[in-house]
């Protein structure tokens, strides 16, 4: 019987590095993940929990409403649903000017959190991905003192870090505004 | 053009309404709410306090050119007051079932509450206004 060939240094060191990277392979498939839609604001990336958003709405005519409060575009044509469209950036203190909705392109997420549903208006959107739990981080400190408080975490996001957005902190700003 | 609501066993299931627009966004008033659609007197009469529809239902500060305009006045019988609207474009039936409420934020913010719902005419939004709430809320 022909004697088994003893294994190198290189080829044990082989062998565990790849029974290594299965045991991560199982702990990757385990591990609980987060659906983020990245989106892009006065120039910057922001994510949102995907859970929070139903639809990415191509940008189609705003119909103003007047009367309302500063941070309501107006209103949409949802495959004959009637939708409010909000400007984020008013809410969240990136612009102190509302959009024009007369020359503004750009995308609506239409998104529904604490019973509330609303489109939201953005520049454009980024990205949709499955994130482990356990690459979210705790809110970046840099964050502009306007910004953050509707910041839960933040993700590296192709080299950057985004803000993850927080649309129950946001909502709850919606009725505070009244 | 039938100025009257036609009426079910259920109560009415259609009614007029007459659609004008202000800017790029149309708006509508219940036919039954609007008395006479006539042209604008150079002065109002005697006891007539006459607004712009504009202004009422809160277009803040913008300033805009009516192409025609025409007063509107109510159907309550005082014959005090009457709203100027641009020209109208139609008066149509609207079947209670195409009548949407506004979205709760719109209703939630809206510091009138004038409009009380919305419907599409030819694919566009139509706001529907309470004539006598657009007067009354300032």
């Amino acid at each position: 019987m022909a004697k088994k060939p003893k294994k190198s240094r290189s080829d044990l060191i082989l062998d565990e590095a790849e029974r290594l990277r299965e045991e991560k392979k199982i702990v990757d498939v385990d591990e609980e993940t987060i659906k983020l839609v990245f989106i892009k604001l006065s120039g910057k990336i922001y994510a949102f929990n995907g859970a929070d958003i139903k639809e990415i709405l191509r940008f189609e005519k705003i119909t103003f409403v007047p009367g309302t409060s500063d941070y309501i575009l107006g209103i949409i044509n949802v495959r004959g649903e009637i939708e409010s469209v909000i400007d984020l950036g008013k809410i969240i203190g990136l612009s102190k000017k509302t959009a024009n909705i007369s020359n503004i392109t750009g995308r609506i997420t239409l998104a529904e959190k604490d019973g509330i549903k609303t489109g939201i208006f953005v520049d454009s959107v980024e990205d949709m991905v499955d994130v482990p739990i356990s690459m979210l981080k705790p809110p970046l400190s840099s964050l502009s003192k306007n910004v953050a408080p509707f910041v839960s975490g933040g993700i590296e996001h192709k080299g950057g870090e985004a803000a993850i957005l927080d649309m129950r902190k946001i909502v709850a700003k919606l009725k505070d505004e009244q | 053009m039938n100025n009257n609501t036609s009426a079910t066993t259920d109560g009415i299931d259609s009614f007029d309404i007459l659609i004008f627009s202000i800017g790029k966004t149309k708006f509508a008033f219940d036919m039954a709410q609007v008395g006479n659609l006539s042209e604008k007197p150079k002065k109002p009469a005697m006891g007539v306090t006459l607004a712009s529809f504009h202004e009422k239902i809160g277009f803040k500060g913008e300033k805009f050119k009516y192409k025609a305009e025409k007063v509107v006045s109510f159907l309550d019988g005082k014959n005090d007051k009457a709203i100027i609207i641009n020209s109208p474009e139609d008066i149509v039936a609207l079947s209670l079932k195409n009548i949407h409420p506004m979205p709760y934020l719109i209703n939630f913010s809206s510091r009138k509450k004038a409009i009380w719902g919305a419907t599409f005419i030819d694919g566009e939004i139509v706001l529907l206004v309470d004539l006598q709430k657009l007067w009354d809320t300032d």
